[in-house]
Formats: C-alpha cells, structure tokens, sequence
C-alpha cells in the first residue's frame, strides 16, 4: 500500500507531499527528506535501479524503516518523484509502472502556463490524479 | 554484543580433561589455547581417582513428545566449559617402566579414568611423561600394549611426552587431542541424531532443538558448512513454531528469544567465519520480518520488551557488521552500520515511550511481583522463586544439588526442588512492565544515537540528512531526559537545516521541541518568536485552529511587550500537544490582550510626550536562515535614481521614477505567513551616506505606479499612502508595501541598513531589525551558484503561490529588488577637481602635484575642504605633502642621511617633524567658498621618499547652493552636501647608481699590511665584517685598490633597517661596509654616479666632506666622463651616463687606526627639463573621469592657471636637489712590505735609463722578496733578471737596472715582479708605468754607431 507520495524539486525543495495514513505525516515526510541522501548517492555515482544501456531514471529502494519502503524516481529535469510504500512484497515492474503514471501527471501539472517553476505544486488535477494512482495500490483514498 | 553470554558470541572450542601430573598443567593447558591450531581448551584435574561425574552420564533415549521448553538455558555453556570431550591421563614413565607396584597403581588410574569416561563416550588419551630435563626415552611395545589394552584405546591414543622437546612434542599432543575431541563430537552428534530419528512422534521443538544442538557439535568440530546448515534448519523451523503462540506471551517470548540464539550463532557464523556479507544479511531480513510484527495485540510491557529486543538485533547486526571486517561498499544504504544504529535508536525511542505510558499507568512506581523473577531452565523462560531465598534454598533440598552440578542456572535449584514455578501471563505481563521501570531509557537512546551519528559520518556516504534526522532525534531525546541545555544547540542546528531546505514538516517538529527547550529556560522572547514561525508552517501537525491560536498568543506577547505577564499564554501550550488545551490558551490570550491594551495607553503617553514606542523584545535578523523570515519574508530595494518613466503619452515629458527634486526612493514590501494580522506601530528604515547614518520613517505605499501588485492577485494590503504608525497593518497571506523618498543630503553612496519594524497596539510593542545588507548579500549565492530555477530577490520563505511569484513592486518602474546600497547622483552640478603629477617621481626629490579646482557655472560652493594624501603601496605609509606654492621660495630640498651634519640634522628633525604631523592624517586644506565659474590652483610638494607605487588621493568636500522653484514655484535656496574624489597612482624610481673607487698611491706597492687593531665596531660586525676586511686588505695587497659594489648581505640590510627605503640609504648599501686605505699615503678616491632615470637630469655639484681623521688633499679640477649621447652640457646626464670625480684623501695620522665614515658625498642636482611628462586624474562630482576626459581636463585648466599668472612658474622651475650620501667606515692599514718602483718620466732612445726598485720592510721579521723581469718591453735591460733579497726588519733595500730604449715615443716600462716569498704574494711594479722615449739627435746616433760593446750586464 502507498502510504506517502513526494515530488521533490531539482534543489531538494518540496513540491508536493501527500500521506495517506492518519498521524504519521510528520514521520514519513522526514523519511522521504531522508531518503533524499540515497536519491544524490545514485545520481551521483550513476547508480540506477537497472543495469541497461540507456539510464534508468528509477531508482529503486532508497530506505527502509519499520515497514516503509520508499522508491525513488528522477526526471530529466532532477525533479525527484518519491513514493512510500508499506508492502514488503511488491515487485520493481509494478513500481515502475507507478512512477510512469506519476510521471506523466507531473508533467501535466507542469505544463500549465501558470504555474512558475521551483514553486509548490498546488493544483488539484496533479493531486488527484496521484491519490488515483495512490488508491490503485490500497492506498486510502 | 555484551548482551549476550559468551559463549553465544564466541565459536565453540573442543574441551578436554588433563587429569593427574599437576605441574604439566599449565604449560599444557596454555599451549592448547593458545598456540594450538585449532585451538583446544582443557580443564584440569590432578587425581585420575577424582574425575567421577566429571564427564556427566549420557541420558537414554527419549520417548516422549512434550517439552518443558525449547532450549536448555545452560547446555551451550556446560558443553563449552565443564564437560570435556577427552580424558587425558597423564602419567609418569616411571610408573609404567617400574616396578610391579607402580604398574599396579598406574591400572588403577587407568580403570578410573576409564570408568568416568565410559557413560558418556568420552575419548581417554594417555600421555608418558618423561621428567623434565630428561632426553626422550621409547616406552617399551609390550608396556604400550598393555596399557592399550586396559584402557580399551587405540595405539595411537597413547602418547609417549618428553617436556625437554618442547614444541614439536606439545604439537604431537594438541593434535591428537584435538582429533579425538573432533571424533567424539562426530560421535555425539551421530548419536543424537539416531535418537532424534528413532523418535516415535518428534515434535517441532525437539526437531529445532536438535538442529540447533547439531550445529553448535558441528561447530565444535570446526566444520562450519554443516553448522550453518544445521543452523538455518533450526531457524527454519520457528516459524512452525511461532504460529502456535498466538495469545501467549510467554510463549512468544520464548520462541523469539530461541530465534535470536539461532540467528546470533548463525549470522556469527556468516559474518565472522564464512566472510558471507549478502547471506548474512539476507538472514538478518528474514529475522526481523518473522519476528518485527508481534502475532497479537501486546500489552505494554510485552511491547516495551519488543521493541528493546528490536533495538537489540539491530545493534548486534551493525556490532558484527562494524567487527566482520568485510567491504562495506557492496552494502546497501539500510544495512549500514549508522542506519543500523539509527534504527535501533528508532526501536529504543519507541521503547521508552511505552515505557512512559507504563509508568503513567501505574502512577510513576513500579509494579512489585509476590516474588523474585529469574530466568528458568530453558531460553526464554522464567521462573517465579519465592521472596525469601533462604526458604527456596531449603526446600531445594539435594535435589539442588545434582542440578548445580549438572551447570543449570541458579533458578534451577528451585525449580528441581519444585519450590519455583513459572509465571502466570498476568504475572509476566507484571514483570516486564516492572522491569521497564528500572531502564535508564533516554541514556541508552542518546547513547545510540551518538553511536549512529558516528557511524554515519564515518560511513564515507551521503548522509547529511540522514545525519539532521538523528540530530533531530537526538535532541529530542535530551529534551526529555531533562536536558533541555544540551538539547538546544542541536534543535537550533537542525531548524536552521530544514529552514534552509525548505521543509515544512521536519521543520514544525522541530520548531515544537525547541520551543519546549526555550519554554525551560524561561526565554520567553525566543520562546514567542518560536511559536509564531511555528503558527507560520501551514504543512505542520497543527490545525488551523490551533496555528491561529498559538499565533495570537505569541502577538499578544509581541505587542504588550511585557515579558512578565507573556508567561502564562507562551508557557500554558505544551509543546508536545501544542493542541492540546485550546480553550485555556484562548482565555490566556483574552488577558494578554487586556494587559497588552494597558500597556499600550501607557506608552501612548510616552509617545505623546518625547520618547519613542516602548518595545521590550528587540529582536535582530540578522541571517537568511532567521526564523522570523519564516514569518515575514520581505523584498526591498531602492527605486534606480536614473531610470525614467516613459511619457504616458507620446511627446509627453519623461519623468524620472526613482528621485524625485532631491528623493531617492526606497521600497520595502513584507509578507505575513502567519494565520493572524500583525499590527504594526511604525516602520523605520536607517540609512547611511557620507554625512553618517539617518532614519526614515516607511510609510505604506499606494499601489499606484510602482506597485508590481495588483487587485486581482489579492496580495496587497497597503492602504493608499496613509503615513507611519497610523493603522499599519501585516495582514495574513499577503504583501505591506512601504516606502518612503529619502531626501538627498548628500551625494555618493547610500545604504539601506536595517529596516526596523515595530509590532503592537497602542504605544507599546516589540521591534524587528531586519540587517537588509546581510540578508540580501546571503540570498544572491544559490542564484550564482547557476540554479535551475533563479530564486526571486526575497529574504526569506515565502509561500503563496501564484501571489507570491511577483514582485511587490515593478521592475519597470525602477524598483532594483535587493539592492540595498546605492549611488546618488549629485543635485547640483558638481564641481571639477583636477590632479597631476609627473609620470615618474624620482627618489629623493620633491616632485610638483598640481592640483585644480573649478566651481561649476552655474552652482557656487561653500566650506569646501580638500584633502590630499600621498600613500606608499609598498608600505602603506603617508608619504608627506607640503603646499608648494607657498614654500616655493625655498630653492632646494634637502634629503638627510644618517651621518649628515648636526646643524643640518637639527634643522632636518624639525621639518621632518612637521613633515610627520602632516603624515598622520594626509594635508588638508581649507579653500573656502568657490563662487560659480572660480578656478583655484594649488601646486604640492611630494616628498618621493621611497621607490614603489605611490597613491595620491585628493578628497573635496563642499556644500553646494541650489535656488530654484521647483515643487512650491517660489524661489528657494537648498544646500547639498557633495564630494570629489579624484585618485592618481605615480611610480617613484631610483634616480642615482652611485660606485667608489679607492686608488692607492701610485707607483707605490704594498705587498703586505698590518692588521688593524680590533675595535668595538669589528666585534659588532663579527665574523662577516672580519671576512670581509680580509679580502680588502688582499686588495690593498695587490696593486688595485678598487673597491666594487658588493652584493648587500642580509646582516648589512638588517643593520641598516627601515632606512634602507631612503635614498642615501640605498646608494650608502651599494657601498661596501668597510673601505681599507694604507696609513699616511695618498689615495685616491673616484666617485662614479650614475644615472639611473629616464629623463635627463643636471649635475650641479659634487662635494665631498671628509670625516674626523681623514685629509682632504688638493686635487685637480672635478672630472667628467659623459657618454656619447651628452653632447651639449657635460653636467647633463642621459640614463645610463656617468658623472665621475676623483678626490685625493689621506690619513690625518701615519698609524693605523678605524674611522667610522671617510666621510660624505654632497650631491647637488635637479631635472634637466622644466616640464616632466605629466599625468592627471579629474573628478566630476562623486564620478571620476577617464583618463582622455582627465588629460583634456587638465590641459584647459593648467591653460587657465597660466592665463591667470597663479602658480604656474613653480611647474616651470624644476626642484634642485641636495643628496648627502654618508661613506662607510674606513680603516687606514700601515704597509708591512713596499716595493716603489723610480724611474725617470722621460728618456732618450739608446740612452740609458736607471730604473730603481725600492723595498721597505717596516715590521719586526726579516722578509725575502723575489724579484724577476719579465718582458722589456722594447728596451735592453742591464741588471739582475731574476734575484731574491733579503730586508732586514725597519730597512730598505734597493736594486737597479738600467734600461736602453730602442723606439722614441710612449713606451712601457719593462716587465718587473716583485713577489713575498713567505706569503706568496706578487706584485707587478711596472704595472701601468710608462715614460717617453725622445728621439736621439743626429749627432748623438753618430757617435754612438760606433761603440756596440758598450752594453755590458744588458739581460
């Protein structure tokens, strides 16, 4: 299950950040900013989630805590696309085909004239259509 | 890993039994340990008859299916300790080789060893010992037979031991030990696992505990892959036996403490022996994912005791990572060891929270048990002994007895005896809840944490994040063991952090536990400040209702001011639950504003009279990563005083937008983010020009013109130029602009330097200064550090979305965001001030600094003041300045050196003094007021003291008039302040290359010199000084007496010091330091100067004034050696050209002495060219010109200054200066040995010539001098060719030759060396001699035709 969805800017500044568990956004938003030392670590040295020719712009794990595992996945742009789950079980291919989605729906909300690049993402198209994604893997809507 | 027992942690080593010969024991025993391989451990015992129950007795085949437990507590450590798996019997070779009564007693031993051994399989091994010291003796076949025979071994069990070996014959022994040790663990686990097979219905426990006891035989036997398989097979089997536990805690407890046995021995295994990083690991994984979650909803203290145990396998796993010494690298990030801890530290945090609700439950004391707890006889269970220990000994009876034997814990005295028993579920839940109060909880959490924060950093990965969070945590931590002291440095470096990132959440916890620390040390100021950045973050923990209440909580301390009565509604909000009492802090919040409200027409009486608003918290931001810019960021700027505003219309008037008839406009906007309006009482921005700094009052703006705002965005909260402190309000989520047209005073630079708002009702509140320099200066680094997205000019965070994406102001309209200095242009037409100087000042001289000053057409000046300073780039020292035009009478300047006359040192102190004062502070000069159009020309004399880069720096201050109608359309006058600065950079070069040249007497030789006496002068110089005395005198030893330049040493720059950068100086350095002259002789001293600069420059005069004992003796007339390219003037230099004078000089007394300066050089001179090449600088207001602008500048004014006859004739005059150069010591030698060579200054050609050569010998010894022709040289030579003589002391000796020349004309006197025998030392006497040869008259050639055989003794 998807327990916390973040879009972190190229300078590590916070986009967006949903949670979808009661009482624990605190915890897990310090957890994504965390895991933003494993998102450099890998850039930097190349380290992608796939060995292939062409870069793999997901990551993979990038922490662990308790239950929590979070995934990371980087844009062209170095914005950062980080979601939370609390499935021990789930497989890369089916994180792959989130961050996909999400990806696309980043790239709607961007591609809005209005919106000014570096600043919160704020529009509610964007933010439903990550907690559709969010609730397809058991995520509380 | 200190939680567990040893022998958990360690790898099992074999044990045997050494039974009889006590004195081999320890040699024995401490080989087995340590030097064999593998090792072996032993256990002593010194009688074979005492080793009944050593052994233990082997137990029969089980039947049943039920266990009391899963493990036995004690049976790792009773095989690794007390039973050996051999039985070696050491035994003298005495016994065996004696007599019948000694075998007979060596059977008995055997029979008893072999009986202790017998129940429970053990290996007996049988060592001959031989006496020590003794050589190795064979043990005869039949006597090993037999022994072999009745103890029922092989014949290789019986060993023959000579300690005399030493080595090699301990290792026979461990070998053979460790091979049987090895084959009885193989039979034992053979044994077991038949039994286990043979079992009728084996059960899941006894299946893992059998695995778990093979695996650890396996280990003993050294063969680690069977006892990791074993192992993993135990481990294998838990999670069968977990999903019997659910509802029973103890049983759980149980299972999950035989888990962490089995994981620890096998994870060891991996990590320890095997060097299998991944394995190890991967088990670790399926460790904590069989065992993180419990089976069931846990009571607390089965939760508390969880969590510990999850903080235990976490840190036992980074223990054994850290101490594995495997390659981290190929470890992912959550398995590092700093991760590792940090996640044990999670698990211990989250154990002392349980932990504090159990303590809440049962009021702060612990819960107490009808007994005592103690561990039980299997892993993971416990007993509950009865409370007096005296009564369960007793009834323990023997039973406890057998149990102490057989290495059960304590506990199982009682148990065997039945008086312990196991604990019911309550009871256990009981114990543990008990047992979580008597945990230092916190200790062991920041000890964690400090442990992770060490691993992390040492990590060599990324984790600065990471290392925040444990910061955070570890904050925390000392915050709630009290420590509110310790916990603050690290919450303010953590805030700071996340304030810096920009993260909201992580940001609001922390901001609540600082404001916790701040709450305890009774800072309400800082404590206030903190709750309203916290009411600021709208992504914090809190609600709306609740950020709004904190924030009217903290306002209504903002604005009473008053720290006291603060206290309540700052102190009732707990700031773990900052919620949590709403209404309470709502009523908190009435009466701070009713004391606010009092507090307020109290200070509105202050007002009324003189004294400012009272503000009792003064707050100062001065860093981008302040808090209150959480609250309210803000942009500010001035308005660009030259940007002009386009017609409205076309063809209409451009207006200029930022200055308006003497205005510069500044403008600062303000965002409020916190939930509540802020009240403002007045906005003041300091400023700082060159008059000094001054406050402006900010009013708000209209959101006219310059506002980049507009309606639509909703973000403008100014209320249409309403003047300071009336009704200013920071309303939330959206923009205050202010402003304010700052009346020039003067023009040049202007900065804004703090921006001071004063928050509150009434007359009294709190103050903000924001330092704008440091907070915009701090801001402009991401953006040049190339950032995706250019951050706009804002200090601070500032949220809002779409609001805030625009400036408060319009860049259209001027408005320069973050610029925060700025120039002004002047008001008025600024005067013009030129300066000039030659291009290249020559050392020594005071060179012609012209300066101009022309009062505007149209503005007259008032009080203006120049200042001039001349700095040396080198040195940074004032060089000094003097008005030329009123000193010009004076003809020379005069340059003193050290050793110049005491008139002349008398009158040079009192001008140099002068020269000093001025020094201080550069020459300034009052000119008064300039009516419009007036030129004034002042003319300075700059002392070029040193060579290098000078600065000249000329500073004009004035006051300027303005009239005019502008604003009122009556007539006014206004004065502004201004200044011109006008700054010229000359070089300064060494004009002069001055050389000496000291000439002996001519025709006069000294071959050897006296020393001179040592003087107090030679001994300061030492051994340097003495050296170079000796080379002088092995010049005045030679013909030559040239004295060239030599190279300065670093002992002669030291002695002369700072003086070194004054001409004299440097030409006296170019001298050497000591001159050498014989006594009484005259010398001839030729003076070589040089010219050094590029332009011509005049030899006026060249004096030399000799010093105390020395003679100045006539000469002839001042010589002249110019270069070619002089032609017109001799005493006119080019560069490179040399003006050259010979002295004749000599010492006053005929002996020896040391005088300290031969005297001075007076040289008078002056530049050939009336008008150097100059260069000029102008400055136009506070602009400087460049440098075409400055020449043509300079050329119309110095045009100006010639038409009105000022002071032009001193540019045209050039300066005469005076250089007195001081020579250096001189010591007048007495000669030892002369050699003077007479001979006639003109002869006849064939005439002869006498040619005489003189030797003086004046010291105590006979010298022998050799002397030998050479060359004639064109003349028939009659007299000695090669001779040595012999000089008596204090005589002369004299030897002749007579010489015929043959050519008329010049010719040079023939070749005659003169040569010291004893010293080695020659001398050409002839050197340079010459004498004419007339030709011979006619009649004298007739008469001498005749007569060849006249020339006897010719050579």
């Amino acid at each position: 299950m998807i327990v916390a969805v973040a879009v972190v800017g190229p300078t590590n500044q916070p986009l967006y950040l949903s949670t979808f568990t009661d009482d624990e956004s605190a915890r897990l938003s310090t957890l994504v900013h965390c895991s933003l030392d494993a998102v450099e670590e890998k850039v930097a040295a190349g380290m992608r989630g796939v060995t292939t020719d062409v870069p793999d712009a997901y990551l993979g794990v990038l922490a662990v805590e308790e239950e929590c595992k979070v995934y990371g996945f980087v844009t062209n742009t170095r914005t950062k696309l980080i979601v939370v789950v609390d499935d021990p079980l789930i497989k890369d291919d089916e994180m792959r085909a989130i961050f996909r989605r999400m990806h696309t729906a980043f790239a709607d909300a961007v591609s809005n004239p209005f919106y000014v690049l570096g600043t919160p993402l704020v529009s509610p198209r964007f933010d439903a259509s990550v907690r559709t994604i969010a609730t397809s893997l058991g995520a509380a809507a | 890993m200190e939680q567990y027992p040893s022998e958990l942690t360690s790898p099992p080593v074999p044990l045997v039994a050494l039974i009889g010969k006590p004195e081999l024991h320890p040699a024995l025993g401490d080989f087995l340990r340590s030097q064999n391989v593998p090792r072996v451990h032993s256990i002593g015992i010194p009688d074979a008859h005492s080793t009944a129950g050593t052994f233990g007795r082997r137990k029969g085949t089980p039947s049943g299916t039920t266990t009391a437990g899963i493990l036995k507590a004690g049976w790792l450590r009773k095989h690794r300790t007390s039973k050996p798996a051999v039985a070696t019997l050491l035994v003298d070779r005495a016994s065996v080789v004696g007599d019948p009564a000694a075998w007979a007693w060596l059977v008995s031993q055997l029979d008893a060893v072999k009986a202790a051994a017998r129940d429970r399989g053990a290996r007996v091994v049988i060592v001959v010992a031989q006496k020590p010291g003794l050589p190795a003796a064979e043990v005869p076949e039949d006597r090993v037979a037999m022994i072999c025979r009745q103890a029922g071994v092989e014949r290789r069990c019986v060993l023959n031991f000579a300690p005399s070996e030493g080595l090699p014959a301990l290792q026979v022994v461990g070998k053979v030990l460790h091979n049987q040790a090895v084959e009885f663990y193989m039979a034992d686990a053979q044994r077991r696992l038949s039994a286990h097979t043979h079992r009728n219905v084996p059960s899941t426990d006894l299946n893992l505990r059998t695995a778990f006891k093979l695996g650890v035989l396996a280990e003993f036997r050294g063969d680690w892959a069977a006892a990791l398989r074993m192992f993993r097979e135990a481990y294998g089997y838990l999670s069968q036996v977990l999903s019997s536990c659910t509802g029973q805690p103890q049983r759980f407890a149980e299972v999950r403490a035989v888990a962490e046995y089995v994981h620890v021995k096998g994870v060891s295994l991996l990590l320890l022996a095997l060097k299998q990083l991944p394995e190890a690991v991967a088990q670790f994984e399926a460790h904590l994912r069989l065992f993180r979650r419990l089976p069931f909803t846990p009571a607390p203290g089965l939760l508390a005791s969880h969590h510990a145990w999850l903080s235990r396998q976490y840190t036992v796993m980074a223990e054994l990572v850290m101490s594995s010494g495997v390659d981290r690298a190929a470890l992912q990030r959550e398995q590092q060891p700093g991760q590792l801890y940090l996640a044990a530290a999670l698990a211990a945090i989250e154990r002392r929270k349980v932990a504090a609700f159990i303590s809440g439950m049962h009021g702060g004391k612990p819960p107490s048990l009808p007994g005592r707890v103690e561990p039980g006889l299997f892993v993971g269970q416990l007993l509950l002994l009865p409370a007096d220990p005296a009564a369960a000994a007793v009834a323990a009876g023997g039973a406890a007895i057998a149990a102490a034997l057989a290495g059960l814990p304590a506990s199982a005295l009682a148990a065997a005896a039945g008086a312990a028993k196991r604990l019911s579920e309550e009871q256990y839940e009981l114990h543990l809840e008990s047992e979580e109060g008597r945990v230092q909880h916190s200790k062991a959490t920041v000890d964690l944490l400090h442990t992770a924060q060490d691993a992390l950093r040492s990590s060599g990965r990324r984790t600065g994040k990471t290392l925040q969070r444990a910061m955070q945590l570890l904050g925390h931590e000392l915050l709630e063991s009290g420590n509110a002291v310790a916990a603050e440095p690290h919450l303010t470096q953590v805030a700071a952090f996340y304030r810096r990132e920009r993260w909201e959440a992580p940001l609001a916890s922390t901001l609540l536990l600082l404001r916790e620390c701040r709450q305890q040390e009774h800072n309400l100021q800082a404590h206030t400040q903190l709750s309203l950045e916290l009411a600021a973050l709208s992504d914090s923990s809190l609600d709306a209702e609740q950020r709004e209440a904190m924030a009217t909580a903290a306002l209504s301390v903002l604005a009473a001011g008053e720290e006291e009565e603060a206290g309540g509604a700052s102190g009732g909000l707990p700031a773990s639950q900052p919620g949590g009492r709403l209404a309470e802090l709502e009523g908190d919040v009435a009466q701070q504003q009713a004391l606010a409200g009092q507090r307020g027409q109290q200070a509105a009486h202050q007002q009324q009279g003189q004294g400012p608003p009272e503000t009792q918290c003064a707050y100062q931001v001065t860093s981008s990563q302040s808090g209150w810019l959480t609250v309210l960021p803000m942009c500010a700027g001035f308005f660009d005083p030259t940007h002009t505003v386009p017609p409205p219309s076309p063809g209409g008037p451009a207006a200029a937008s930022g200055t308006t008839s003497g205005t510069v406009r500044f403008a600062a906007a303000v965002w409020n983010n916190a939930p509540v309006d802020l009240p403002l009482l007045s906005a003041e921005q300091q400023l700082c020009d060159a008059s000094g700094p001054f406050t402006v009052a900010l009013a708000a703006d209209t959101a006219g013109s310059s506002s980049g705002g507009d309606g639509s965005n909703g973000g403008d909260s100014s209320s249409g130029g309403q003047p300071a402190a009336d009704g200013l309000v920071l309303q939330a989520g959206a923009w205050l602009r202010l402003s304010a047209d700052i009346p020039v005073r003067c023009s040049g630079d202007l900065q804004a330097t703090s921006l001071l708002l004063r928050l509150g009702v009434g007359g009294s509140g709190s103050s903000i200064t924001f330092q704008l320099p440091k907070l915009f200066a701090a801001q402009e680094r991401p953006a040049a550090a190339g950032a995706a997205v250019a951050a706009p000019p804002v200090a601070g965070w500032l949220r809002g979305g779409w609001t805030s994406s625009r400036l408060p102001f319009s860049s259209s309209a001027g408005f320069l965001a973050g610029r925060c200095s700025i120039e002004v242009p002047p008001q008025h037409a600024p005067p013009l001030l030129v300066l000039q100087a030659p291009e290249v000042l020559l050392q020594g001289e005071r060179a012609v600094v012209t300066l101009a000053v022309r009062a505007a057409a149209a503005h007259g000046i008032l009080g203006s003041v120049l200042h001039c300073t001349a700095v040396h780039a080198e040195s940074q020292e004032q060089l000094a300045l003097a008005r030329g035009d009123t000193d010009a009478a004076q003809p020379a300047n005069k340059v003193q050196g050290d050793t110049a006359h005491p008139a002349e040192q008398e009158a040079g102190q009192e001008q140099l003094g002068a020269e000093h004062a001025q020094q201080a502070a550069g020459l300034q000069l009052q000119l008064g007021d300039l009516a419009a159009g007036e030129r004034r020309h002042l003319v300075l004399l700059l002392d070029a003291r040193y060579r290098g880069a000078v600065h000249l720096s000329a500073d004009l201050k004035y006051t300027a008039v303005t009239r005019g109608t502008a604003g009122t359309g009556h007539a006014h006058t206004a004065t502004e302040a201004g200044h011109c600065t006008a700054t010229l950079a000359v070089h300064v070069q060494l004009p002069w290359k001055l050389g000496l040249q000291l000439l002996g007497p001519p025709a006069t030789h000294s071959l050897l010199s006296a020393a001179a006496e040592p003087s107090a002068a030679e001994g300061a110089l030492g051994s340097p000084a003495i050296l170079l005395l000796d080379q002088q005198q092995k010049r005045l030893q030679g013909l030559s007496v040239h004295d060239a330049p030599l190279p300065p040493s670093a002992a002669s720059e030291a002695a002369l010091g700072d003086g070194a950068k004054d001409l004299p100086a440097l030409l006296l350095r170019s001298l050497p330091l000591r001159l050498v002259l014989p006594a009484g002789q005259r010398c001839t001293a030729l003076v070589q100067l040089q010219s050094l600069a590029a332009c011509q420059l005049d030899v006026l005069s060249m004096d030399m004034e000799p010093g105390d004992g020395v003679r100045l003796l006539p000469t002839a007339a001042v010589a002249s050696d110019v270069g070619p390219a002089a032609v017109a003037a001799c005493d006119t230099l080019c560069r490179s050209d040399v003006f050259a004078a010979a002295f004749a000089v000599a010492s006053s007394a005929e002996a020896a002495r040391e005088l300290p300066s031969l005297g001075s050089l007076r040289v008078t001179w002056r530049r050939h060219q009336p008008r150097p090449v100059l260069l000029a600088a102008a400055a136009c207001g506070a602009s400087q010109l460049n440098a075409a602008a400055a020449a043509a500048a300079a050329e119309t004014e110095t045009a100006g200054a010639a038409g009105l006859g000022g002071s032009s004739s001193s540019i045209g005059s050039p300066a005469v200066c005076e250089l007195l150069v001081p020579l250096p010591l001189v010591s007048f030698l007495r000669p030892l040995l002369t050699a003077a060579m007479h001979y006639p200054a003109a002869g006849t050609a064939g005439q002869p010539s006498e040619l005489r050569l003189q030797l003086r010998n004046e010291g105590g010894s006979s010298q022998e001098v050799g002397v030998a022709v050479g060359d004639p040289h064109g003349s028939l030579l009659a007299g000695p060719k090669s001779t040595r003589v012999q000089v008596p002391p204090h005589s002369s000796a004299s030897l002749s030759w007579q010489a015929v020349p043959y050519h008329s004309g010049p010719q040079t006197l023939p070749e005659i060396t003169v040569a010291a025998a004893q010293h080695g030392q020659a001398v050409d006497v002839t050197r340079g001699c010459s004498m004419f040869v007339h030709r011979q008259s006619p009649r004298q050639e007739v008469q001498a035709t005749p007569e060849p055989s006249m020339e006897p003794g010719i050579v």
